[in-house]
């Protein structure tokens, strides 16, 4: 612990070897939100670079209040619902959500099985992605993704909602295979 | 194929929460931009001290300890020697100073006798061999002309650090010290210019 503090402040000071164990650090997680928000991997790496910017311009006023990882968490969601804002996907989000009509299945859609939920992410519409990830991955409220994404909280339950019941479906075969092989055991001969 | 009960998917999403990504961009990217920014601090000086520094600083400490090592072998054949000998054997969990003022009044005080002993044994000390090639003379300059350099970049970084300034005298002295026996192995006539 004493470490990490004596790196940040070390970090805030402009130390570049400080700054890049930071990066190295929590990249991993930090960079997972922006790639779970964005869906598309292209576009998240150019926002991760924005993100990460963002982080050092913001570290001197950093307060310790939270968790570094809380609080740069925090930046990235704003920052990569930001980016998303000015490419004009979240205005796309938020007809969507209040056009049921763009959530149709296709067929391909019904008959695709996941092998992962993050395979299964990127089958859900761009807003009901973002509105299961800021809840169910990122710890949101409902009110909160309603202020950030410009949409009721209504709104945001209602794409929850089908987010969830389609990953269900999806990821279906997970839950299968894996005790598929417990049920075996039992009706083996003996 | 039955969907997934809610408590299975918020088992697949909590793991889900803690799975890191390989990072999306380069460090190399991000720093640039920092540094065209000036988030990142320019170094106006090299870094504090090398590997290689720290290295040649430890040579030094076996130099000095060296050193004195000959000071104490010195110092049991002269009855003269005594007080200078035993200086450096004080131990520091038994010194007892009323303040840092007197700390540091003792600090010089012991460092201007160290090098005036030095200056002393290498001119009238003949009990204990000492190299007497002036080549291991000037190798030996050499190493000390190493490490002041490295201490004097040291002392720019920590201009009040006891223990470098303490040793940058100690260096100081013993080459001075070298200079002077390097002298005494010249050919009767010749002069000293370089090393």
């Amino acid at each position: 612990m004493q470490t990490d503090q004596l790196e940040l402040r070390r970090a805030m000071n402009g130390d570049e070897r400080a700054m890049r164990q930071l990066w190295l650090r929590h990249s991993p997680h930090i960079d997972a939100v922006v790639r779970r928000l964005c869906g598309d991997s292209d576009v998240a790496a150019d926002i991760a670079q924005e993100v990460w910017i963002q982080i050092f311009r913001a570290l001197p006023g950093y307060r310790g209040e939270s968790q570094f990882g809380t609080w740069a968490h925090r930046i990235a969601v704003n920052r990569t619902l930001n980016a998303l804002r000015k490419v004009k996907r979240i205005e796309k989000i938020e007809t969507e959500i209040e056009d049921d009509s763009a959530t149709v299945e296709t067929d391909s859609d019904r008959t695709f099985l996941a092998e992962s939920i993050e395979q299964a992410m990127e089958k859900l519409s761009p807003g009901a992605r973002m509105v299961f990830v800021l809840h169910d991955i990122e710890g949101y409220t409902h009110d909160e993704i309603g202020k950030e994404l410009g949409i009721t909280s209504g709104g945001s339950k209602s794409q929850l909602f089908k987010a969830r019941a389609k990953l269900r479906r999806l990821l279906a075969p997970l839950v299968d295979e894996s005790t598929a092989g417990l049920g075996r055991t039992h009706v083996a001969p003996v | 194929m039955s969907p997934l009960s809610e408590n299975e998917l918020d088992d697949l999403v909590a793991r889900e929460r803690e799975r890191g990504i390989k990072p999306l961009t380069e460090w190399s990217a991000i720093a640039a931009q920092l540094r065209a920014e000036g988030l990142i601090r320019k170094s106006d000086r090299p870094s504090l001290v090398s590997t290689t520094t720290w290295m040649r600083i430890a040579a030094s400490l076996l130099l000095v300890a060296g050193g004195i090592a000959i000071g104490r072998y010195t110092a049991r054949s002269s009855p003269q020697s005594n007080a200078v000998a035993s200086a450096p054997t004080t131990n520091a969990s038994n010194a007892n100073f009323a303040s840092a003022e007197e700390a540091w009044s003792v600090l010089n005080r012991a460092g201007e006798e160290y090098q005036r002993a030095s200056a002393y044994l290498s001119a009238n000390n003949t009990n204990v061999p000492m190299p007497s090639s002036p080549s291991m003379y000037r190798t030996r300059l050499a190493a000390l002309d190493n490490v002041m350099s490295d201490m004097r970049a040291a002392l720019q970084e920590a201009p009040q650090d006891p223990v470098i300034n303490q040793y940058y005298l100690a260096t100081v002295g013993a080459r001075e010290a070298t200079l002077r026996q390097l002298g005494t192995t010249l050919p009767p006539g010749a002069k000293l210019n370089r090393f």
